[in-house]
């Protein structure tokens, strides 16, 4: 039983992959998890060349709750602090969509995206491993 | 003594204007989210709600029927021109009892630059316009009922009288951010300027200048304004500790009235600290500020045909709360706090001034908050007063020691 269990719990994990995306132009090779949830969370706006980030996210379901689990907020928490942003001139509010295909095409075509996604292997983007 | 009341003619006009700017707006928020681009963002808030209270009134009247005189809104837009600069201005129309009356007027309006690393621990911003004070934890916040679970901020500490000069400064700020490593991250704000204030009557800060009316000022000004915010990211995650100072330096006014008295008062030196710790857990938040006021009076004022009354005092105040909210479901949210303020009062007091203890307050507060939607909120608060340093003497010269409130609003954001 403790087997089937743990095949579950393996299958689980291959199919429901956390990926961070980039457009494909991005010179990003990869990115810190401090890194990435000041980015989320609103307090990093620019790349390193100064060029502006444009963060996309999905705005409910899987992909969603697993980027919640990694900045350690709820829904209404986020969005709770991109408010705050938003409504003192302090941030652009993140472009959400519909599901993980969204975000793959948004950033495939947006210069400085950056996206999250439990889809694996998208393609058109640049996968930058979460360190 | 005399305190003005807007007329039947203008409440019915301001209720009219009011009733038309929320269709205007959410006519405005389609076309906003229709023009939505990465590059520029219109976004904006309205907030309806109603208040009562009992045994005291609040900035005008709000015993008896209580009033639907309590409002905001703001419609702002932010873009982003070229790389490391972000531009914005937010416009801003409030009303809470007999101030503000949905005048509308500039909110914030401010550039800010990111000054391209030089160093690879510190990020440097530099801001100038119009900008946010940033005054403790929420000092940003206290017009954003989205961003709280409680219908009102504790009122000791942010004083709804005094929003309008504490809210933004005209100047420039410098924001480095240090990256601490393990020790987490330490964002400094350091900003320099002016304020203007309206000196028209019916102002909080116009009426606490001419005692409620005693005189119409004739001019106000501010030498200058600086503020500094700290605040550390601890490595704990969820915890924050922010501490603020801000100096207000030689606040002036003057005026007349139609007797022929005449006041010229100033406040050389306002000076305010504020501390203040929040810690975030799951659906658990708990926050406590501390803050201190002090204050240069020198004020003189002239009666014919020729007395002089001089004054020159210094006073502090004290105030600070604590707050504990906890989001119970996705869309349900409970809250509760306890807040405090004592006032060191050397005028003398009348009778009823002393035992209603006008000189403090000690409250607890109970609220709710249910999101229907992502972008729609209907929240309510119940408070318990003792002690009368918050309410309206001049709508109730004899208010209860303990005093009631209770308060209900919904407000849609996009």
């Amino acid at each position: 039983m403790r087997t089937l269990i743990a095949l579950f719990a393996l299958a689980g994990s291959l199919v429901a992959a956390d990926t961070v995306v980039v457009n494909s132009a991005s010179a990003l090779a990869g990115i810190s998890a401090d890194q990435f949830k000041d980015i989320y969370l609103g307090r990093k706006t620019a790349w390193d060349d100064g060029s502006k980030i444009i963060v996309v996210l999905v705005e409910a379901g899987d992909s969603n709750d697993a980027l919640m689990k990694i900045l350690g907020k709820s829904q209404s928490q986020f969005i709770t602090s991109w408010k705050k942003l938003v409504f003192t001139g302090k941030g652009i509010m993140p472009d959400m969509v519909k599901d993980d295909a969204a975000v793959v095409e948004a950033v495939a075509k947006t210069p400085g995206a950056i996206g999250f996604v439990t889809a694996e292997g998208p393609a058109g983007v640049k996968v930058v491993p979460l360190q | 003594m005399s305190v003005q009341y807007p007329s039947q003619t203008e409440t019915t006009f301001t209720r009219m204007r009011r009733a038309a700017l929320v269709p205007t707006l959410l006519a405005m928020s389609a076309t906003a989210m229709a023009a939505d681009m990465s590059d520029v963002q219109f976004h904006g808030f309205a907030s309806q709600g109603y208040l009562v209270t009992q045994d005291a009134d609040l900035q005008g009247r709000t015993s008896g029927g209580g009033t639907f005189d309590f409002n905001e809104f703001a419609l702002n837009v932010t873009a982003t021109p070229i790389d490391r600069l972000r531009i914005g201005l937010q416009v801003f129309a409030g009303d809470l009892g007999k101030y503000g009356n949905d005048e509308l007027h500039l909110d914030w309006a401010y550039g800010t630059y990111q000054v391209p690393e030089q160093l690879e621990s510190i990020d440097l911003s530099v801001s100038a316009g119009r900008i946010k004070s940033g005054i403790g934890l929420y000092g940003d916040f206290r017009d954003l009922d989205m961003t709280r679970t409680m219908v009102f901020l504790p009122m000791t500490v942010y004083s709804l009288a005094f929003r309008d000069i504490s809210i933004a400064i005209n100047g420039a700020s410098v924001a480095p951010t240090f990256d601490l490593g393990s020790m987490g991250s330490l964002e400094l704000t350091l900003a320099v300027g002016g304020q203007n204030f309206d000196n028209e009557q019916g102002t909080p800060l116009a009426d606490a200048l001419t005692q409620n009316g005693v005189f119409e000022l004739d001019s106000t000004d501010i030498r200058r304004y600086d503020i500094a915010n700290l605040n550390w990211n601890t490595p704990l995650e969820g915890l924050r500790l922010k501490g603020s100072v801000m100096h207000i330096d030689d606040l002036t006014y003057s005026g007349t009235n139609a007797v022929g008295m005449s006041v010229d008062g100033a406040f050389p030196s306002i000076m305010e600290y504020q501390v203040g710790v929040e810690y975030q857990y799951d659906a658990l938040t708990l926050a406590a500020e501390y803050q201190r006021l002090d204050l240069e009076i020198d004020q003189t004022i002239f009666i014919p045909p020729g007395t002089v009354i001089a004054t020159q005092n210094e006073t502090t105040n004290q105030a600070g709360y604590l707050l504990a909210t906890y989001q119970v479901a996705s869309k349900w949210a409970v809250g509760t706090g306890y807040n405090w303020a004592v006032n060191d009062i050397s005028a003398p007091q009348t009778a009823a001034q002393q035992y209603a203890r006008s000189n403090e307050t000690r409250g607890v507060a109970l609220g709710v908050r249910f999101d229907p939607t992502q972008h729609w909120l209907i929240k309510a608060e119940f408070q318990r007063n003792k002690g009368t340093s918050l309410v309206d003497y001049g709508e109730n010269a004899t208010p209860g020691l303990y005093w009631n409130l209770f308060a209900i609003k919904t407000t849609f954001d996009f």
